[in-house]
């Protein structure tokens, strides 16, 4: 018999007919591998957003006076320069409508004053604690997305259970556990135009011939994942009627979680990241170059919730930044580094509609470090509820080694 | 043919039987002893001639070149090995031919700096030269063209990666990479494909991996921060020349090099009750620069040179500088942050905050634990507390006055510390050093080295009768690298048939070890092997955390990063990387089972396995069979690049 890619492909089919009762392994591999498992989607913006412009606490006086040229205004209606009211407050920056339906709806929620424990301001440092999951800690190998796929081993996992939408697998998702970086859905291959299928073959057939006990099953896995891809070809998915996702990288990246997301592959853990939030510079307020960039986050991200439609029942969202920034601004109309942020958490399964966390005021004396807004909720209790309630996970003392998660630290910021 | 092969190979061992062990032979040959008096000895285990030589070039270098075999074979297998420990004594002219463009790998960092100067100098210059002072803002950006270019992007105002997107879809390709090259990104480039170029076409094979292995064990990260302009000396001047010396030189130059230093943060660490000024701090800098022979302010000069502006023009600006400020220096500003490039416009007063504010432990953690003892060596956190404590006022000058080390005693530690059970009474300076001498003799660091490096050159699970010999050595000989590794060459583990193609070759092994064995051309630019490294997942310079790469197979196989590795060999063979250049042997095959036969014996440097052969010419019978226009040419480079693709050549 000739061991061919296609071959890989006929015998790896799961027979679920006619098992009774569904060891429970098996019943979630089966939800996953029929593209209606539960789904995480962790979205880094790298650069550290200014969260205090984007969820804005416009009931604060010390806001204005201590950003008193990039303040956004507080909500007035009719005025689309202002905050959009959100519990009387807070706000979100005007660029952010899309947010506020889903707010409406009860599909976004907010945590406020949330993010790493670690008082680094490096983004090198912050970036690789809140990958690794272990603040302070740098010699962690793996990722914690990575040790969430350890922890929750399924029969048969599918090539795509965790993806990065990145032409590097991720800090976040390196580890043990496969994962797959995808830079670009419809360019995953071996791309030899016509030749493509006779190289793929060849391959396939000298891994397998090989009998390398390490190799030729990781060989086997890829050419699935390769042949998976191409055969749902989500390069023609096209997107939900009156949906449009944002020109530029961002919504480009959000449109191919969709084609992924869509074509059913078995995908638990999706990870996506945008650049560009550093604004130590001429930030702007209500326009300029941190509106710039958050039109095409929040107009991205809602896209990708309504192009999802039914499907968010199973979905999740959560966004997250290194660190925060100063409450003053600087002497360029910037702000410098910080400490705690705002995060969002999007999806069918979020009790939306609410600002949660502990709000620590931004009087002088409440500040961390006397400038920055201080942390009450450690990024670790956001996602250690996700993992939870959310995708099932039991064993969270391996996803965040010595870190003490427990439920009653979680803010119940999804339903149920 | 499995069995004609296997039947020489049995000849082959018979004889060693019969006849003197090879390894006599061998020994004799090797004739040159080494410093302390000890020769490699090639053990006899149950391994041909042949399969030696190449599991040795597979191990001491990056595999081999075509020729390769039958040069180690005509000068002898431990004769080679000892030309390998003393680099100093091989000619390698054809990689300084090839490296002699790299302008940036003779520059020192301050020279790096004041060429390709970071965004805040840049903004200091302007600052201080331009609207302040005066300068003619025309003038002044023909000279600094970046800094048209970074206003011009805040005036646009828009997202910052849709107009850097916008920007660079409006240029070539070549005013792309000419745009790189004028910039800071020249460095990391040249000093990546330097990295390339050395390992695919020096003779000093076992110099360059080694300095390889050291850099990992004491890594640094080319992106963070001022470590763009720092890393081309520390792997230069710290790693390469200390890479085969005795391991207490090499630990001390990597403590006090400045690419350490702020990688790992030591240079913002300052004894807690330390009562200092900032601007006492930084008379102490001038006053120590000038008593160590540094020009304070040169930096500043160097980059106005550079840029064309005439002596004249220089002075007047460091008079105006002295009359502007009259207690503040023209050199203030820190040093390039924590944050990187742009972490750093401050107002002064804020700028005082957050540095110095008492012990930062995060360099004498790794320094136990990745560089020394190991994580079970048998220290305690309070040990990393003593050791944090010892080092402090090891730092750096601010960024204006180039970052170099230096060492300041009103921000060190005065009490006395008890470090691994020994007592450190204040000695300045010289604390940090005491350190260096306990830790670098310490049974565990022994250990802990030896195992690494079997870890590198036998398998991922070396055997512990192994390490035990390499850590004896190590202690026996005071760490003498070159020590260690003649006890590796001459152990029977070394040479134990299990080891051989036991170890799964990194990203990098795997494209440098390509390149050698289709004897490719690599052009100094465009840098597609460059870019091969970052797909593959390992950019050069570019391992963020502490502990640098793995060496092990279980980081470097999976799903995605087998499919990038199949994509680069498969552009390799047809010529399609950017800058590199393969030709097809000569000596055409009549058939496909010669040109397998003939390829495989190229890049493996020994017969296919029976299964690889036969499914690879099966493989390419059908190819030829359903491309009936394919030339001959064709066929070789695809079945060329299969063969780099293949099982076979992932492992070494």
């Amino acid at each position: 018999m000739r061991f061919t890619r296609r071959f890989f492909l006929k015998s790896s089919g799961i027979a679920l007919v006619g098992l009774s009762p569904v060891p429970s392994f098996l019943a979630r591999a089966a939800a996953a591998s029929s593209g209606r498992g539960k789904i995480l989607i962790v979205i880094f913006q790298r650069g550290a957003a200014d969260g205090l412009n984007i969820v804005i606490p416009h009931g604060e006086k010390d806001y204005y006076s201590l950003r008193p040229t990039i303040a956004i205004p507080r909500p007035k209606k009719g005025d689309e320069q202002a905050a959009i009211d959100l519990d009387g407050h807070f706000g979100l920056h005007p660029v952010l409508q899309p947010f506020k339906q889903l707010y409406d709806e009860k599909l976004l929620a907010v945590v406020h004053a949330a993010g790493s424990p670690d008082s680094t301001r490096s983004h090198f440092d912050a970036q690789d604690f809140m990958e690794s999951g272990t603040p302070g800690l740098k010699s962690t190998q793996d990722g914690w997305l990575n040790r969430y796929l350890q922890s929750a081993p399924i029969e048969k996992p599918s090539a795509f259970r965790g993806v990065s939408l990145t032409s590097q697998l991720p800090r976040i998702l390196q580890g043990r556990a496969p994962a797959l970086a995808v830079p670009n859905v419809s360019r995953f291959g071996i791309e030899a135009g016509r030749y493509t299928d006779t190289i793929e073959d060849g391959l396939a057939s000298l891994y397998a011939a090989s009998g390398d006990n390490l190799l030729a099953p990781t060989a086997k896995e890829t050419f699935e994942a390769v042949e998976r891809l191409r055969r749902v070809n989500p390069a023609q998915y096209r997107p939900a009627a009156g949906v449009e996702y944002p020109q530029g990288p961002f919504g480009q990246t959000m449109l191919q979680v969709a084609q992924l997301i869509q074509s059913n592959l078995g995908i638990e853990i999706v990870f996506a990241e945008v650049g560009g939030w550093d604004h130590h510079v001429n930030e702007g307020g209500s326009q300029g170059q941190l509106a710039n960039l958050l039109r095409q986050f929040g107009g991205g991200i809602a896209a990708l919730t309504r192009d999802l439609g039914d499907r968010m029942q199973d979905v999740v969202i959560v966004t997250l930044s290194e660190f925060g920034r100063t409450v003053a601004e600087n002497g360029n109309r910037g702000t410098d580094h910080g400490h705690a942020n705002a995060i969002f958490v999007v999806g069918g399964p979020v009790a939306g509609g609410k600002v949660y966390g502990q709000w620590p005021g931004l009087d002088r004396d409440q500040l961390f470090e006397g400038r920055d807004l201080a942390l009450t909720t450690d990024f670790r209790d956001v996602l250690a509820e996700v993992i939870v309630h959310h995708l099932g996970a039991t064993d969270l003392k391996s996803v965040f080694p010595r870190y003490d998660a427990r439920p009653d630290k979680f803010r119940r910021f999804l339903r149920g | 043919m499995r069995s004609n092969w296997a039947r020489s190979a049995l000849t082959v061992w018979l004889a060693g039987l019969l006849l003197a062990p090879p390894s006599n032979a061998l020994r004799a040959s090797a004739g040159r002893p080494s410093a302390n008096g000890s020769t490699i000895v090639i053990p006899d285990t149950r391994l041909g001639d042949e399969e030696r030589i190449v599991h040795l070039l597979n191990r001491i270098g990056y595999g081999p070149r075509p020729g390769d075999v039958e040069r180690v074979k005509r000068i002898g297998i431990a004769a080679y090995i000892e030309q390998q420990l003393n680099p100093e004594s091989i000619v390698d002219e054809g990689v300084d031919q090839r490296l002699a463009g790299f302008e940036t790998l003779r520059m020192k960092p301050q020279q790096l700096l004041a060429a390709f100067p970071p965004p805040q100098l840049l903004r200091q210059i302007d600052r201080r030269l331009g609207a302040r002072q005066g300068m003619d803002p025309e003038a002044m950006d023909q000279a600094f063209p970046e800094l048209q270019r970074q206003r011009e992007r805040q005036n646009r105002n828009q997202a910052p990666e849709e107009r850097e997107a916008r920007r660079r879809a409006g240029l070539t390709r070549e005013q792309r990479m000419q745009e790189a090259m004028n910039g800071p990104q020249r460095i990391v480039l040249e000093l990546s494909q330097a990295k390339i170029l050395r390992a695919a076409y020096s003779e000093r094979q076992l110099q360059e991996v080694m300095t390889d292995f050291w850099f990992n064990h004491f890594n640094v990260f080319i992106g963070k921060g001022a470590d763009r302009w720092l890393t081309t000396s520390y792997e230069q001047e710290a790693i390469r020349p200390n890479a085969l010396g005795k391991f207490r030189d090499l630990l001390g130059a990597t403590a006090r090099h400045p690419a350490m230093l702020f990688y790992l943060d030591n240079w913002l660490s300052s004894d807690p009750k330390a009562d200092f000024d900032e601007r006492d701090l930084r008379r102490r800098y001038l006053g120590q620069m000038q008593q160590q022979g540094m020009r304070p302010g040169g930096l500043m000069r160097d980059m106005l040179v550079r840029r064309g502006f005439s002596q004249d023009q220089i002075e007047r600006y460091f008079e105006r500088q002295r009359l502007a400020m009259n207690d503040e220096d023209p050199f203030n500003a820190r040093g390039m942050g924590r944050g990187g490039p742009q972490a750093n416009t401050r107002r002064p007063q804020q700028q005082q905050q957050g540095r110095r504010r008492g012990l930062n432990e995060n360099y004498a953690r790794e320094l136990l634990e990745l560089h020394t003892l190991g994580v079970d060596g048998g220290y305690t956190q309070q040990d990393i507390i003593e050791v944090a404590r010892c080092f402090t006022g090891w730092t750096l000058t601010p960024l204006p006055m180039g970052q170099q080390f230096i060492y300041v005693d009103e921000l060190h530690d005065q009490g006395t510390k008890t470090v691994l059970g020994q007592t450190i009474r204040n000695g300045g300076q010289r604390d940090a050093e005491r350190v260096l001498d306990i830790i670098a003799r310490h049974p565990s660091t022994a250990r802990f080295v030896s195992a690494k490096l079997a870890r590198r050159f036998v398998s991922d699970n070396p055997p512990a009768s192994l390490v035990d010999k390499m850590a004896r050595t190590f202690t026996d000989t005071d760490g003498d690298i070159r020590a260690v590794l003649r006890t590796m060459f001459s152990s029977e583990e070394f040479w134990s048939p299990e080891a051989v193609n036991a170890k799964v070759k990194t990203p990098f092994e795997f494209v440098v070890s390509a390149v050698r064995a289709t004897d490719a051309e690599v052009a100094s630019l465009p840098p597609g092997l460059v870019v091969a490294m970052r797909e593959l997942g390992q950019p050069l310079y570019g391992a963020q955390p502490p502990t640098g790469y793995k060496d092990t197979a279980d980081a470097w196989v999976s799903t995605g990063a087998l499919l990038n590795r199949m994509k680069v060999a498969m552009g390799l063979a047809s010529n399609r990387l950017p800058g590199v250049q393969v030709e097809l042997p000569r000596g055409a095959a009549q058939d496909s089972s010669e040109l397998v036969a003939q390829l495989g014996q190229q890049l493996l440097s020994r017969p296919l396995p029976e299964t690889t052969r036969k499914a690879l010419e099966a493989e390419l019978a059908r190819a030829a069979g359903e491309a009936q226009t394919v030339s001959i040419e064709g066929l070789t480079r695809l079945a060329m690049g299969w063969l780099l693709a293949s099982p076979d050549f992932q492992r070494r």
